[in-house]
């Protein structure tokens, strides 16, 4: 090979950043051995991209699962208001609602709800991203499929009202047994202020997944969707759509899903519910 | 026909692509602002559909970046500050503080490693303007050490 004569400083910068094919990187190599001045340039400039690389290091990977949370500075804490019922029938109901209050007065703080997803996050083994861009709590993992598919779920068997549920809750071994045997999901999980109605067997995205209905203690339903992960995950977000939010996140071998027409601080609040308890 | 009934876009790629965005997006927005960068990073990858190239993912998140960079440089000319750049000596601070534009390149190229053909699509600029931007941001980071060339190797770093 032959060196040329004259390299210019564009062809330079390219050989630094490795754009050049390689019988011209030997050329280039080869002048650069014979011009020690030009040689100190391109040196400086290849340690620059590599103290470039080591300044911003790679986020570590076990940041696939990750939560943003963003607080409203101005409206913090923001209270996730329960619907109030219009009037109050009976003593039970007068129990299920101040219950319900109680558990939005937990939820109130903002503290609180981060306080419940850094647990969460902990428990995953994942660190979670705090934002502190205005808006509303919200858990972003692993692909749009497990969000979108809780969300899907929810606007098909959720919300209607003739037969929201294959088997209900009141056979639970048998619901138990069978949601085991056909997706491995066991055991059933659920979360404090929430009542399982029950559930059915229905397609995921990527494998046979349970799909369990549950109620809050304010009336509101919820849809939870498990199937077995996939491997690998990418960072996507799911936003809410036609009013119904949902959250994703990993436990235990399984994608959960979680739906529900509800603010997205509430939902993540009962998602850390239903992944805290899925804990082993 | 034997179906594949694994998921297309549970892969590996995918995961790396969003990590590659995460990481450039923390670089370009400042560390400073890493939170910031990971909302902006989220958003390019959103806008970028699924399943993403590269390519398409990094010209959101140099779009949505320059939209963020201009709206604060409005909100900051009317409350008259200064703005938010760290600064110091260190490689991180030096960057923060280059004008966009080079910035841009820079980190197009020594970080995430792109072609500059690539580079000039990412950034919607004529192939020998990313040059000459490129070109430009290393010579001001020579002349900001104003360090003898061996040195540079060297240079503090800021986690």
């Amino acid at each position: 090979m032959k060196a040329p004569t004259r390299v210019g400083d564009a062809e330079l910068h390219a050989f630094v950043d490795g754009q050049l094919g390689e019988e011209r990187t030997r050329e280039i190599a080869a002048w650069l051995a014979e011009h020690p001045n030009e040689g100190l340039r391109v040196g400086g400039w290849r340690a620059q991209n590599e103290a470039i690389r080591r300044a911003f290091p790679p986020p570590p990977p076990r940041d696939r699962i990750a939560a943003i949370l963003r607080t409203d500075e101005r409206t913090a804490p923001a209270r996730p208001t329960p619907p109030a019922p219009p009037r109050i029938l009976d003593y039970r109901a007068r129990l299920r609602r101040r219950r319900a209050l109680a558990i939005a007065a937990a939820f109130a703080a903002g503290a609180a709800v981060a306080g419940a997803i850094v647990l969460l996050f902990q428990l995953v083994g994942a660190a979670p991203i705090v934002s502190g861009v205005p808006g509303h709590v919200e858990i972003m993992r692993a692909g749009p499929d497990t969000a979108a598919f809780a969300a899907s779920a929810y606007r098909a068997y959720a919300d209607d009202r003739q037969r929201p549920v294959e088997a209900a809750a009141r056979d639970r071994a048998a619901l138990t047994a069978w949601i085991a045997e056909r997706t491995g999901l066991s055991p059933l999980p659920g979360a404090s202020g929430t009542r399982l109605l029950g559930g059915r067997v229905v397609p995921g995205p990527a494998a046979t997944a349970a799909f369990l209905l549950f109620e809050t203690d304010d009336g509101e339903r919820l849809a939870l969707v498990a199937e077995r992960s996939a491997p690998g995950a990418s960072i996507m977000a799911h936003d809410s759509v036609d009013g119904v939010r949902a959250v994703a996140w990993t436990a235990g071998g399984f994608d959960f899903g979680l739906a529900g027409r509800m603010t997205s601080d509430r939902l993540a609040a009962l998602a850390a519910g239903f992944a805290g308890q899925r804990q082993p | 026909m034997v179906q594949d009934s694994k998921p297309t876009h549970h892969t590996d790629a995918s995961l790396d692509l969003a990590l590659a965005v995460r990481r450039f997006a923390r670089a370009l927005v400042g560390p400073a602002a890493a939170q910031m960068a990971d909302l902006l990073a989220h958003e390019a990858l959103g806008a970028a559909g699924v399943p993403a190239s590269p390519e398409r993912a990094f010209t959101e998140a140099v779009r949505l970046n320059r939209r963020r960079v201009r709206s604060q440089t409005a909100q900051r000319s009317e409350a008259g500050s200064s703005g938010d750049a760290d600064r110091g000596e260190s490689l991180t601070a030096l960057i923060s503080g280059m004008p966009l534009d080079e910035r841009e390149i820079l980190l197009i190229v020594a970080l995430a490693q792109f072609s500059y053909e690539a580079a000039a699509r990412i950034l919607d600029i004529p192939h020998a303007t990313a040059l000459s931007r490129l070109m430009r941001a290393r010579a001001r980071l020579d002349a900001a050490r104003t360090s003898p060339v061996g040195r540079i190797g060297h240079l503090r770093l800021v986690q």
